[in-house]
Order: C-alpha cells, then structure tokens, then sequence
C-alpha cells in the first residue's frame, strides 16, 4: 500500500512537471506554427528531404560550399530527411526532434536525478523546476538546450552503471551519451568533464570492478561516434576546426563572477532578451539562489552520512568549477581562461564561456536537493515553514523565469512566425521550376526564408564581402573606410564584378524583404536602408531586373552565369571573360561530394573548372571511381599539382589528355582525340563511409543487446 | 614516506631556517614581481600624486562635457604616462561607450603638447587606467597640466574618478639598454623603485599580505612560535580580554581561553584582507587570491575548525553583492563576490579534508 502510495505520489509530480512544461511551451506543441529566430534559420521542406545524401562532409548548399565541422548532426539530420520524406514538415521535424523533447526533458530529467539523490519527491519537483528554469537553460540554441535537458538524466544512467555495473546499464548510459555527442559535442566535452569528477569521487577507488564494462563501453563509445570521427582525425577535416577553435575569445566584458554565482545570464531582462551585446543587471532575487544552494553547509555535520557527504561536496566541486569557468576572464584570476582557451586541449571550442552555465546547473540542482532535505530534517517538526518558504521561494523564481516563456514576451522560438508571401513566390516561381544548378546571391544577406536546394545554394554578400572577395581588392576598397552596405556594392561595381558573379555560378541576386513582422530586419546592421541597395543595383549594367510579381523582393538575373562544372581553354580568371569551350562537358550530381562527368572529343590540354570553394581535398579521379579505393590507393586522383586555386578562390584542374590518358583509361577517337570521364571527389568523404558502416554496425548492436535484455527480462518477470 | 617527510620537517635546520627563508624569498619575489605588474614595466618609476593636483574634480559620475583637469611637477626626467584611477558602473554596450578626451602640456604654454580619446570600456578592465603620450626627456622640475573631458558620456554610460586614496600617478619611463649597461645605475635604480613603490597603498597592502605566510609559520608552527605568541596573548587579555568576553565564549565555546584571542586575530587579520581588498582597495591581485584563503585553511586546521564556519563567512559575504549592486557599485559588488567565492572554495576544499579523515577532525561548537 506504501509503495503503491509513494508510487502514486511520484506519478503525481512527474504530470505536474509535465503539465507545466506543455503550458509554458505551448507553442511547441502547436504542428501548425512556424518556429524559427536567430541563428536558427527556416529550413526549406525539399532542402531537409535531401538530408539523408548531403549532410556529408562537404556542404554544398550555403555560399561556395563549405567543410562540415558538423559532422555529428547526421543523428538528427537523417531523422529529420525521413520525416520530410514521409511527408512531414520542417517544422514538425524540429518539433520531434528538438522542441518537444527539450520541454518535456528539461523538467523530468532533473526530477529523476534529484530523486535519486535526494529520494524525496516534493524536494525533487522543486529542485527539477528550477533546473528547468534557469535563464540559460530556459531559451537558448536548441542543441544546447537539448543537452542541457538530457543532462540530468545521463548523470542518473551514469550512477546506476556504477551502483549496478552490469552490461546492459552502461549501454543505456553509452547509447544516451552518443545521443548528446551527437546533438552538441561542445556540451558534451563539459559533461565528460562533470563525469570523470563523479568517477573520481566515487568509481576510482573501484576501478577494479569497473574496468572490464568500463573499456567495453569506451568500444561502444567509439564505435558510435567513428562516423564523424574518422574524417577529422584522418580525413583532414581537423584543419577545419582548427580554424574555428584558433579564433579570439568573445563576451569577455559580458561574464563576470556576480553573474555566474547567481546563474543569471548576461541577457536575461525577464522579457525580451537584450540584443545589444549589454551586459544585463542582475535581478536581486537571484541571489537568494546561491545562498540557498551552499546553504547545504551550514547544517550539522551528522545530519548526512558518508556517501550523501560526498555527493554534496562533489555538487559543491562542480558548481565552483563551473563559476569559475563562466567567469570568463574576470576576476580572479582573470588571465587563466585564455591560458586554457590556448593551451589546454579542446577548451579551444569554449571561446565565449556561457556553456559553463550548464556545469552551474548541474551543480546547484545537487546541492538545492541537499539544502533542501537538509532543512526539512532539520524543521521537520518545529520549524517546517523555512523548509516550505525556502521551496516556495525557489518554485517562484522558477515561475517569474517561465512567464515571458508562456506569454511570448521573450520572443525567439517562442512566437509564431509566417513566411512573407513574396518567398514563395521566388520559390515556385525562380528556384523550383529550375533544374539547372546556380546560385542566388542575397544582399545584404540571406534571410530565414531564403530557398536552398543542393542544385541552388544561396549566398549571403555580407559573408563574402569581408572575407574571399573582399580580399580580392583590399588596397581599393578599405572596409574601415566605408559601410558595410557601400562596401558590398562597391564590390559589386568592381570591374572584374561581373566575371565574379559569372564564374561563381550567381544566376539571381535578390534584395529581401525588410522584415520587422518576424523580427527580423538586418539591414540596420549595415548602414543604409533596403532603397539604397535598390538604387544602386539599378545602375548597374550586366545586373537585369526580373519581375515575377513580388510586392517588396527585388530580384536581378545575370545572363552570364556558369555552371557549376565546366571547361576553358586558359586558367580561370575573374580578369578576362573566358567563355566556356564549345567542349560537350556533362556532369551530374551524386551528392555534395560527389559528381561525374565526361568530356568529348578533347585532343589539348584543358582547365576544369568547379565552382565549389577551393580545398585540396577536392579531387578528379579518372575513369571508374570506388569510394573505398581511395582509402588505400595514394595515387587513385590526378595529381594535387594539377589542382589550381582560381581568382575566386575556387577550384580549377589543368588536365592534359595525353598525359592523363597514359596512365588512366580514356577512349581514344578516329582522329586521335579523346573521351575523357571522371569523378571530381571531396576525399573526406570516403572516411565518413566508412565511419558509418563501423558506426552503424555498432549501433545495430547495441540496441539489439538491450531490445534481447529487455524482453529477456520480461518474461523473467512473468515467470 | 610519511616519516620520512615528517622527519625532514623535524630537522632543526629546516624549521629554522630554510623554511622561513624560503618565506622570505617569496614575500620578496612576490612583492617585486607585483611593483612590476603595477608599472606594466620594470623600467618605470612611478611617483603617487597628492589629491592637490587637481585643479577641478567633479564627484559624480563624469558626463559629457564634464572634466577633470590637474597640474603636478614632474620628479624625474621621462614623463610618460598619467594613470588615474576611476569608478566604474554597470558596464555599457560597446557602441555606447562613453569616449574621454586626454589632454597633456607643459605649464604656459598655448597648445596641447599630446591628446587623444580613449573608450571607457577599456577603464571596466584596467581601473587605474595609464593615459600614455610621447616621453618627455627633460620633464624634471616643470609643471604640466592635463583635463580629461567627457565627450558622450551619460548616467548610464559614464566613469567617474575614484575617490579612494592615491588615484594619480605620474610614471617616467627610462631607458632599458642605458639601466643594464650600467650595474651601479640598474641598482640604484631597483633601490629606488622597490622603496617608491611601497609608499604605494596597492604594493603596501600585497607586499603586507605576502609576508603573512612567514608570519603564520613563525607564530602558528614555528619552534619561535611560544615566544611570539606570548606577547599576543598578553595584549589580547591586557587591552581585549577578549579570551574571557560573554560574545567570544559563546562565538567559540570550547576554545581554550587563550586560544580564543589568537583565532580571532588571525582570522581577523584574513577577513580584514579580504573586506579591506573588497570594499576599498579592489586591488584584482591573483596572489592574495591565493593567500587568503590558503592561509585561512591552514588556520582553520590548526585550530581544529570544521568547514563549517567557512561557509558561514562565504555565505555571510554574499550578503553584500546584491546591496551594493542596488547602488549601482558595481564593482564593489564583483569584488566582494570574488571574496564570497574564494571562502565557498576555502570551505569546499576544508569539507574535502575532512571528509578523508573524518575521525581526525572534530567541530569545536
């Protein structure tokens, strides 16, 4: 009867968290609306159903293409290609794959956590509220947010692998692990962090017992994560993120220690967030929350016995830890986060510290549990109403925290948003009738809503114009010198502009709509307004205006444009109009790594041009392409010599037919010319194939281990 | 292993005088190293200024068009720098940075000798913030006058200069090849600035704190110990009697009576630190960081204090953080939450300790 009441007392809580998530998320819940804010951009239905083939490791379908430093979002991404193909939406698959799981999970993850820890329920919804709650897990990227979520409940499979050390219990924790890995690894680096610190504490000293499950579940770690691993460990991918993880640190004037010990966010207004980069002023009450947390303390001594002890210290250790950190490079010791952010391996990914909130959150939900039972053993019978203000206290900052979720007034993911009409249009009436590739160039930059497909990626100006192309006359047009929105039309009015635009494969450039319904007009960023781009663009003379009927998108075709593969004579140059040759060169697209062509007919040496971002890994092979030969075979492309960076910094092949045709096998004509064929290849792109065959086969056993445990233990307990 | 380092420590040569040298060696090298950092360069020679230089010293926050203007005789030859120590609020967005006008010239003469506009926001990291302009070689014995003058600066966007001790320093810069060609030169030179810079409130203070480690080893574990305790104990129950008051017997009911004086000193002498540093001096220094509250657990040890009152002192200053950032004193608040943070560690490493010897340690109260 006691288990039956306790069990029902359990269920109670868990429905009340649950229905305070769906009615402070209500919008997530709601199929018919369209969520999309900041850097969470609109993903077009056609784009998501082909993310099954081109989520690979080149991108093809932003800019000139781009290495995939994402490469674990496959998870999520193949999840979302089949939900589109089965006819779902975008939106409904972010919905089952992000929004509803992180409502529900952020309550009830912490709930079984403090539970377990505190094996109090009333202790543990309040505790669970206020991880929910707080102003950095409540709004912020989705795949943080995810993580952030899912947490608690991966320290809870973490503690019964160790309490139970049975096979079965480490795979659930490996399998929940890879999930998280999968959908932010950065978080992930912090919870392995968070992980080894609990090991210490309370596996080290048995390491014995573990290490057989513990070096299997390394296996199985690896063996899920290999796909993506593969190709940046040995595919050179690693350069790539280098390049990200070499950049300087930001936010530093943003964090600070006050912020960190009261696990307020630098943003938080308890409205709409702040969008000025200003450092928000801490509401008092959320002192309270580190005062209650390390209230844990200062209760007597025999009040916990050794292992709670520990707990509680090991919550205290991560929580400093994590302040500490999010403190960026204030004080103390101001300078020892860029020592680390340079020296210490990994910490590179942490260039703004916020996602340390994460280990604050994880720390004070162990210590709020602890302060919180400590006072109810301590007021249990006299006293009990500090027991109950202190929880009312926190259940009520967790409340003020989810009325701007409830209401909307925060904004972001958290209002429905509705696709300017003149999108569509350029959608069904520019894009998806096509089937030619080009590119559309937007100014100042892309929207949310602007269209992507493999075939037609879209560029954004502002991400070129201070980078390749506005490297390419940097004495001319100093950007110190002019605005962002005179610095992109200059580059446009160059002389060598419409050879760049050409050769570039830019069919469209579109200004978009100034869009204050969606919160989101960009044009204040750069300067001038929408009509100046307008005016501008008018004058210039290889830009044609297309009217398709849009009330505000302004649209220009160039004639001129390329396509994605093709031959010349000479070496690419953005200097002189070299026309494609008169050569049949056909090619097709397998994927954003791969496509073949052939060429006729060919008796002279030759340039092939692809209009992808210049990379080295890009390679031709000739004649019959095997993905798995170019694992073993070094010689298997032509050689790296003949690999050219353009003008535009993209790719260019010198390939002579008679040399090529002596080693490869080309068909040789009646007049002694040539049929060439061949494979243009991002190299990468092998290891990741074969990183998923390992990656998949692991999985497939994993979960048909706990599928056979499971029923296993079924019938065990009907028997 | 154990008694053969507890062995080493017993040794009389050791405890006597390698310990404490090794003490004194770090009191030095910490309070060199830290004049250095206080300077940014070795080579630096800077003089305090007296309040009396400023000619016009507004006391609020400095809004646009307010100034603050000065003049001052330059001590050595080499004028470099001004550094002027302000008060900083809430920190403002980058684009709403207030931007301060610097001006410098010799006395007399009609125009500025150097100017330039700085943004505020680099004051929110670097308090006592350096104006640098050209070397003046023969600046000895002129007057010069400088004016500081706001340009945007608002109620939400704005510094003011601090109101503390020593906020002005004129600093001279001297050649580094010229110091190390010449020995006798360098050492004068070293003499002249170790000495100069302990006038400083700043170097004064952490060169005090840096020498508390020996203090505490001679006092606390020392074989000198008895006899510098002695007198401490004697002016506690001849001024204080604190050892026997209604407020310390019940503070610290199973102290010794003589104990009682000596735990109140040297946590008073810690806490003092630390609320000193806090709410005035807000010195930012990484070392005393460091020192306070390793001192402060060995002194906990070594009276038998459990984690406890740590995390009563930690907690207890959290209290002030959320007060002062009520008054927009921002910075007072961040110090004073960097102490409470220290204590909190101080308490979670002690509750660590204690955890692996639990039978040792038991709680006086």
């Amino acid at each position: 009867m006691k288990l039956f009441l306790a069990k029902k007392k359990n269920l109670f809580f868990i429905l009340l968290l649950s229905s305070i998530a769906i009615l402070s998320h209500w919008i997530w819940f709601n199929f018919s609306s369209i969520l999309t804010y900041g850097d969470w951009y609109y993903w077009p239905n056609e784009a998501v159903k082909e993310l099954y083939y081109s989520w690979g490791t080149w991108l093809g379908n932003l800019s000139f293409g781009s290495v995939n430093v994402q490469l674990p979002f496959n998870l999520f991404m193949l999840t979302w290609s089949l939900i589109g193909n089965l006819g779902g939406s975008y939106d409904t698959a972010v919905k089952l794959t992000f929004l509803i799981p992180i409502s529900i999970l952020s309550f009830i993850s912490p709930y079984i956590l403090s539970k377990k820890i505190a094996q109090d329920n009333f202790i543990s919804f309040v505790a669970a509220l206020f991880y929910a709650t707080t102003t950095y897990g409540i709004a912020n990227q989705l795949p943080i947010q995810f993580v952030y979520s899912l947490v608690p409940l991966l320290i809870y499979f973490f503690i019964s692998a160790l309490e139970k050390n049975k096979l079965v219990n480490w795979l659930i924790f490996v399998l929940i692990y890879w999930v998280g890995v999968c959908y932010e690894i950065r978080m992930m680096y912090l919870v392995s962090v968070v992980l080894t610190i609990y090991f210490l504490f309370f596996g080290f000293s048995k390491l014995k017992n573990y290490y057989k499950n513990i070096l299997l579940s390394l296996f199985f770690v690896v063996g899920l994560n290999i796909f993506w691993f593969l190709p940046i460990a040995l595919g050179g991918l690693s350069n790539s993120i280098t390049t990200i993880t070499s950049r300087g640190l930001f936010a530093t004037e943003l964090l600070d220690l006050p912020h960190a010990l009261t696990l307020f966010n630098w943003l938080w207004t308890g409205g709409y967030p702040d969008k000025t980069f200003t450092q928000q002023p801490i509401i008092w009450y959320f002192w309270l929350i580190p005062f209650i947390a390390f209230s844990v303390f200062i209760s007597s001594k025999n009040l916990f016995h050794t292992k709670e002890k520990k707990l509680i210290i090991f919550f205290s250790i991560i929580s400093l830890l994590g302040i500490f950190l999010t403190k960026e490079s204030a004080r103390p010791l101001a300078h020892l986060y860029y020592w680390l952010y340079v020296h210490l391996p990994g910490f590179g990914l942490f260039r703004e510290a916020s996602k340390f909130y994460l280990i604050i959150s994880v720390g004070y939900l162990g210590l709020i549990s602890f302060s919180l039972l400590a006072m109810k053993k301590v007021f249990n019978k006299k006293n009990a109403i500090i027991f109950y203000f202190t929880a009312l206290i926190l259940i009520l900052i967790s409340l003020i925290n989810l009325k701007p979720l409830t209401t909307g007034e925060i904004g972001g993911l958290f209002v429905a948003r509705q696709m300017p009409r003149d999108y569509l249009l350029v959608k069904n009436n520019i894009l998806s009738k096509r089937q030619e590739y080009f590119r559309t160039l937007w100014i100042p930059r892309a929207p949310r809503w602007g269209f992507i497909e493999d075939n037609h990626p879209r560029v954004s100006m502002v991400d070129v114009a201070y980078t390749t192309w506005g490297n390419l006359d940097k004495n001319k047009i100093s950007s110190t010198k002019y605005t962002g929105a005179e610095l992109m039309v200059l580059l446009l009015k160059n002389s060598y502009a419409k050879n760049l635009i050409s050769l570039s494969s830019i069919k469209y450039i579109i200004i978009p709509v100034e869009d204050i319904a969606n919160d989101d007009d960009f044009f204040i960023y750069y300067g001038k307004s929408r009509k100046y781009y307008i005016r501008q663009l008018d004058k210039i003379d290889y830009l044609h205006k297309v009217d398709i009927g849009t009330k505000e998108i302004v649209i220009y075709e160039n004639y001129n444009y390329r396509p994605h593969v093709y031959a010349t004579a000479e070496k690419e140059t953005i200097y002189k109009d070299l026309r494609p040759m008169i050569y049949d060169l056909r090619y097709k697209f397998i994927n954003p790594t791969e496509y073949t062509f052939s060429i006729k007919n060919v008796s002279n040496p030759f340039y092939l041009n692809f209009s992808e971002s210049y990379h080295p890994d890009w390679k031709i092979r000739i004649g019959d392409f095997n993905w798995m030969n170019v694992l073993t075979d070094k010689n298997y492309f032509i050689s790296d010599k003949n690999h050219l960076k353009n003008d535009a910094s993209l790719n260019s092949y010198y390939i002579d037919p008679s040399v090529v045709c002596k080693v490869e096998r080309c068909k040789v004509n009646k007049d002694g010319s040539y049929d060439i064929s061949g494979t243009l290849y991002f190299a990468p792109q092998s290891y990741m194939y074969l990183g998923l065959i390992i990656s998949g086969s692991t999985l497939i056993f994993v979960l048909s281990y706990l599928s056979f445990t499971f029923i296993k233990h079924i019938y065990e307990r009907k028997d | 292993m154990k008694e053969k380092i507890n062995k080493f420590f017993l040794n009389k040569y050791i405890k006597f005088f390698i310990i404490p040298f090794l003490l004194l060696l770090l009191w030095f090298g910490l309070t060199s190293s830290y004049i250095i950092h206080l300077d940014t360069a070795f080579s630096l020679l800077s003089y305090n200024l007296p309040k009396t230089v400023f000619t016009h010293l507004p006391q609020d926050k400095l809004e646009k068009g307010d100034y603050v203007s000065g003049e001052f005789v330059a001590q050595e030859n080499n004028l470099g720098i001004l550094s002027l120590r302000f008060e900083t609020f809430l920190r403002p967005a980058y684009q709403n940075e207030d931007l301060l006008l610097f001006q410098i010239k010799e006395k007399g003469f009609s125009n500025w000798y150097y100017k330039n506009i700085y943004r505020d926001g680099t004051i929110y990291d670097v308090p006592f913030f350096p104006f640098g302009f050209p070397i003046i070689s023969n600046s000895k014995g002129k007057t010069y006058e400088f004016k500081i003058i706001s340009l945007k600066g608002d109620n939400n966007n704005s510094v003011a200069v601090s109101e503390r001790w020593q906020n002005i320093a004129a600093k001279y810069k001297f050649s580094k090849t010229e110091l190390v060609q010449n020995k006798t030169g360098l050492l004068q030179f070293s003499i002249k600035k170790f000495f100069s810079s302990l006038e400083t409130i700043d170097v004064l203070f952490s060169s005090f704190v840096y020498l508390l480690p020996l203090f505490f080893y001679l006092t606390l574990l020392s074989p000198l110990g008895k006899y510098l305790k002695k007198p401490l104990i004697f002016i506690g129950r001849k001024f204080f009697n604190l050892g026997n008051s209604r407020f310390f017997k019940f503070l610290l009911p199973s102290s010794k009576t003589s104990d009682r004086f000596l735990i109140v000193f040297f946590d008073g002498i810690l806490i003092g630190a630390a609320l000193i540093d806090g709410f005035y001096l807000q010195l930012g220094n990484d070392f005393i960081y460091l020192l306070v509250p390793i001192l402060w657990i060995f002194v906990q040890k070594h009276f038998g204090f459990a984690s406890r009152k740590t995390f009563i002192v930690g907690i207890s200053l959290l209290l002030f953080p959320p007060v002062f950032l009520q008054f927009n004193l921002g910075q007072i608040a961040e110090n004073m939450a960097v102490w409470a943070y220290l204590f909190l560690v101080a308490g979670t490493i002690q509750a660590l300790m204690e955890l692996k010897s639990e039978k040792q340690v038991y709680e006086k109260d």
